[in-house]
């Protein structure tokens, strides 16, 4: 992993030593039917970015939510930065895997809306919100709305309004599910740059392997339910330095992905 | 947006206007034309009857004389207009506010459920002899059952806006810590309010038929007093004239709401315009 030399946001320091997440034996049963999760054991480092893969409906969205806070667990040991998940951290932002934008408002609407409801000063939000646009080159789309955006642009927003709250933990569930090869890649790209200037911690899921080993500083892969950690592998490519192409040209690319390909799909021979 | 537009659209030629402006009025007009010819036709051929049909030129002197002539009607259309703005006012009023009370209480809301599929299932206009006989000939009966009709409109379309379920809006408000107001206030109410505004121009509409009818059923000034007395005295070409200011102004007051409500839902006709 490499070193990260941005300034840590103030108010927001987390206390050294303790993870970002920790998750120990952490399960979730429903009455008359298989449990959801076995038993999930996972520590998340402080500014450490994992990506969670595994089979379509394995439950890793559902443990991403219980992070988030959204969603209960039935027993175990979890805790974000030392503390039990709660919704609405104000150092978390979760970014879901349709882009959920507000109809009715524009672009700079809906990325100031988290803001808003902090109680942040009109003109600062504002303010802070158009910047946060421009960082994801939609600099000049501040007043349009959803509906006049593409897939991609409505993503961008979305990262933005992720960002907009300068969070030390950022939970994303497969933000670039919906989109076409091409524009994922771009948006891959995009993120990544976002990143460097980002000194927290990230969590995403995707059922994406290329998407995962390029984003990721570990890929964590779950089995399909009732789901465990079958594999953490480290992605020792500098991901966090260079551009996805290079990654992708990168030998040691395909050799991760066969790795975590067979794994996956050995999650579905059980 | 207005360059997206026009690429899209590219203008017919004539002015400003938008390509098609001109088709579509063109089949406008043509259908109106074609109904006032065939009216006209069984008319003069004897297929129907001119005195219970009347004529389109009849009618065309009838319009006329009834907005500057001796029979002037415009104290009959305040009469009605004056009661179908009360009606529509109270009645809607009093609708969101009870939609708003039973989406704050599921409980209530579960509770009143099937009175409300009740109520709303009379044909309230079988009220209006009740109300002649209780608020008598005057303004307050043709009220009371343009709130009967409204008053339920705009009930179950306030609750259907604000109870339409969304999950993904619900996470990202938990997920940006948003407080129940915060989350009635940015989420639930804005996406209500498209459902809201065309249930105001359905009773907008209920309120011009609740005013008319009442006075049909009984009332001493107003249109609907107007169109019996025409259909009795076999005034057919008065009758028909009335009908057609009838819906001239109705539909220019609908049009008004739609100016002012046009702010609100913008964002929403942008959304199916997208879709489509």
């Amino acid at each position: 992993m490499n070193a990260v030399t941005a300034a840590v946001p103030s108010g927001v320091a987390s206390v050294p030593g303790t993870p970002a997440v920790f998750a120990e034996q952490v399960r979730l049963s429903v009455a008359g039917a298989p449990d959801i999760l076995a038993g999930i054991d996972l520590t998340v480092g402080d500014g450490e970015f994992i990506a969670i893969v595994g089979p379509s409906g394995c439950g890793k969205t559902t443990f991403l939510n219980m992070v988030a806070g959204l969603q209960g667990y039935t027993s175990g040991i979890l805790q974000v930065a030392g503390r039990v998940p709660k919704a609405g951290r104000r150092d978390s932002a979760y970014a879901l895997a349709r882009d959920a934008l507000l109809p009715w408002r524009d672009a700079l609407g809906n990325v100031e809306l988290a803001l808003q409801v902090r109680g942040v000063e009109r003109s600062e939000r504002r303010a802070r919100a158009a910047e946060a646009l421009h960082k994801v080159g939609l600099g000049d789309a501040l007043d349009r709305h959803p509906a006049q955006l593409s897939q991609g642009m409505r993503q961008r927003v979305a990262l933005a309004r992720t960002f907009v709250t300068e969070p030390r933990l950022l939970i994303l569930d497969e933000p670039f599910a919906a989109l076409d090869a091409q524009t994922r890649i771009r948006m891959q790209e995009l993120l990544l740059d976002l990143l460097r200037q980002f000194s927290g911690t990230m969590i995403i899921v995707t059922h994406d392997i290329a998407e995962a080993i390029t984003l990721a500083d570990r890929v964590v892969v779950f089995s399909r339910r009732p789901a465990e950690v079958t594999a953490i592998y480290d992605v020792k490519l500098g991901a966090r330095d260079r551009k996805t192409t290079e990654l992708r040209a990168d030998p040691e690319f395909g050799r991760l992905f066969e790795q975590v390909w067979s794994d996956i799909e050995k999650g579905f021979d059980l | 947006m207005n360059a997206m537009l026009q690429s899209r659209n590219p203008s017919s030629g004539i002015g400003s206007l938008p390509a098609g402006f001109v088709r579509i009025w063109g089949i406008r007009l043509l259908l109106v034309g074609v109904f006032v010819a065939i009216w006209k036709l069984a008319g003069t051929t004897g297929f129907l009857n001119p005195v219970f049909i009347g004529t389109p030129e009849g009618t065309l002197v009838a319009f006329f004389d009834q907005l500057y002539g001796a029979g002037n009607i415009w104290m009959d259309i305040l009469y009605t207009f004056v009661e179908t703005v009360i009606g529509f006012v109270l009645g809607s009023a009093a609708g969101m506010f009870a939609g708003v009370l039973l989406f704050q209480s599921p409980s209530l809301r579960q509770a009143v459920a099937p009175l409300v599929v009740g109520a709303n299932s009379l044909p309230r206009v079988a009220l209006a002899p009740l109300f002649v006989l209780w608020f008598g000939l005057g303004i307050t009966g043709k009220v009371a059952l343009i709130v009967s009709l409204v008053f339920f409109v705009m009930l179950t379309t306030t609750l259907a806006g604000l109870t339409q379920p969304n999950r993904d809006y619900e996470y990202l408000g938990r997920a940006i810590g948003a407080s129940k107001r915060q989350h009635i206030l940015y989420f639930i109410v804005p996406a209500a309010i498209p459902t809201i505004v065309a249930g105001l121009e359905l009773s907008l509409t209920y309120s011009f038929l609740g005013a008319v009818a009442g006075e049909i059923v009984g009332g001493s000034f107003g249109v609907g007093v107007k169109l019996t007395a025409f259909a009795n005295a076999f005034e057919i070409n008065r009758f028909m004239a009335l009908l057609v200011l009838l819906v001239i102004i109705s539909t220019l007051t609908v049009q008004l709401m739609r100016h002012f409500t046009a702010r609100l839902t913008r964002w929403h006709a942008k959304e199916q315009a997208s879709d489509a």
